[in-house]
């Protein structure tokens, strides 16, 4: 059976709409990482104090900074696991072929790095509604955010999630092709980590690359770049794969 | 909040999820996650409009904030240990008086101890005025930004027969909380990438001097081990 351009955009839609569905599961792994995050959060990342003659001062800092890096994590996961082969059996409940899988797949991949962008930057409301009644308005002191501030935010923690689900979704298609990309790709990455550290380092040089840029339209133009490019070849490495 | 509750509370949320032998398909299942989700989103929407009324309430200070006057006060440190009339202070804006104690003062021999570690100075006046004249002077303070200098302590003086006594007060103790913005935020608004404390240019401890005006007749005498130091005319 052959599927026609129109239909191609169809079937997109239909996998698309089911994966929505289906996958729902992702969805409450991604809760419950940010929940632990969260938590992880309440702990504080740093402290200072100051203890002279009579006066015990301690500033305890708090930030969700942990809630946006396990978040992108759980990206990277979700992109690997879209490829795996109980997920792509799931496409063939349709008439479907790797290019109609492979593009809502990734529609669902960037729907899943909204999603959890903006659920992990609106997460820290609650760390600090949730430290404001643990310490009082008194105690507190915040930084000053702008509304400017909390969508460049936003917009900022999409596209690191999307470049991680994308660089997942990569990862885990080479996986497919051949199992000894599973010990390859993480020997090849602590390999480079471990064997040149430092800032001259590859692995240090391209996460510059990203997190060393300061402008945020450059930013996006990097990660867009990057997950479209890593989004074709996935569909053209599994172009490669044997047909079930 | 210690990690016995982080350890709860992940029990709590595994057990809250997991699921035996259930698949994403099975309709029950699907309709509580899709309802876990709505109550997740809910909660987060909540908190976002709970934050910004509660945001009005609380102190801001960025990592810019008071970082002029930190730089001041951290040069001004040498200048403040060498003043010699404690009112030349007075007018300054880096500095702020703790506390003033005046005692009557008839006799011609004067002994001071100290327990305190604030800094004191003795110094005699020219006039016999039958007054010792105490008062307590504090750089401002701040850490991480934030101004602290109305929470620090003037140390305990006291008379008593030939003797002026001083002792610290008993134990401040004070903590504080700070939300940091996210690296997602600071990495394109200036910020640095992991926090916005930058200590070397937002923290400044309080520099303390008690200063002793004795009349001239007075001939004070102290404890080696004290924090004293008496200027001499010159």
């Amino acid at each position: 059976m052959f599927i026609t351009e129109d239909n191609k955009i169809e079937v997109t839609k239909r996998q698309y709409k089911y994966k929505l569905n289906a996958y729902l599961n992702a969805f409450t792994a991604m809760i419950a990482v940010q929940i632990v995050a969260l938590l992880l959060s309440l702990l504080g990342v740093g402290s200072s104090g100051y203890h002279s003659g009579n006066l015990s001062l301690s500033l305890k800092t708090y930030s969700s900074n942990f809630v946006i890096a396990f978040t992108m994590m759980w990206g990277l996961v979700i992109g690997i696991t879209m490829t795996t082969q109980a997920y792509r059996n799931s496409d063939f409940t349709f008439v479907t072929n790797r290019l109609t899988s492979n593009l809502s797949n990734i529609a669902f991949l960037i729907t899943a790095s909204i999603i959890g962008g903006l659920t992990s930057m609106l997460s820290s409301n609650v760390l600090k509604v949730a430290l404001v009644f643990y310490y009082g308005t008194e105690e507190i002191i915040s930084s000053f955010i702008s509304m400017g501030e909390i969508l460049i935010g936003l917009i900022a923690a999409i596209l690191y999630v999307l470049l991680l689900t994308s660089v997942g979704y990569f990862v885990g298609t080479l996986s497919q092709l051949h199992s000894i990309f599973k010990i390859v790709i993480p020997v090849v990455f602590f390999g480079l980590l471990f064997t040149s550290p430092g800032q001259d380092g590859m692995i240090t040089k391209l996460f510059q690359f990203y997190i060393g840029e300061t402008s945020l339209l450059m930013f996006s133009g990097k990660v867009v770049v990057t997950a479209t490019a890593l989004f074709i070849a996935s569909i053209l490495v599994s172009d490669q794969l044997e047909v079930r | 909040m210690g990690i016995s509750i982080v350890l709860l509370a992940v029990i709590i949320i595994v057990i809250f999820f997991s699921t035996k032998g259930k698949t994403p398909f099975f309709n029950g299942y699907r309709q509580r996650i899709k309802s876990t989700i709505i109550v997740y989103i809910s909660i987060l929407i909540l908190s976002t409009g709970l934050f910004y009324i509660l945001q009005t309430q609380l102190s801001t200070v960025s990592s810019e904030d008071n970082t002029e006057i930190i730089s001041e006060l951290n040069n001004y440190v040498n200048e403040f240990y060498n003043i010699q009339d404690p009112k030349e202070l007075d007018e300054s804006d880096k500095v702020v008086k703790l506390g003033e104690w005046s005692f009557p003062y008839s006799d011609e021999e004067l002994e001071i101890f100290t327990s305190s570690y604030h800094l004191v100075r003795v110094q005699q006046k020219e006039t016999s005025d039958e007054t010792i004249d105490v008062s307590f002077y504090t750089t401002r303070a701040f850490q991480s930004g934030i101004e602290y200098t109305e929470l620090l302590q003037p140390p305990t003086v006291r008379q008593a027969n030939n003797s002026l006594l001083i002792t610290d007060p008993d134990r401040v103790e004070i903590s504080f909380a700070k939300f940091d913005r996210e690296f997602t935020i600071n990495q394109f608004t200036g910020g640095s990438m992991m926090d916005d404390n930058h200590e070397t240019s937002t923290t400044h401890f309080g520099d303390t001097i008690l200063f002793v005006k004795v009349p001239s007749n007075v001939n004070v005498s102290y404890s080696e081990d004290g924090n004293i130091y008496i200027v001499e005319d010159e």
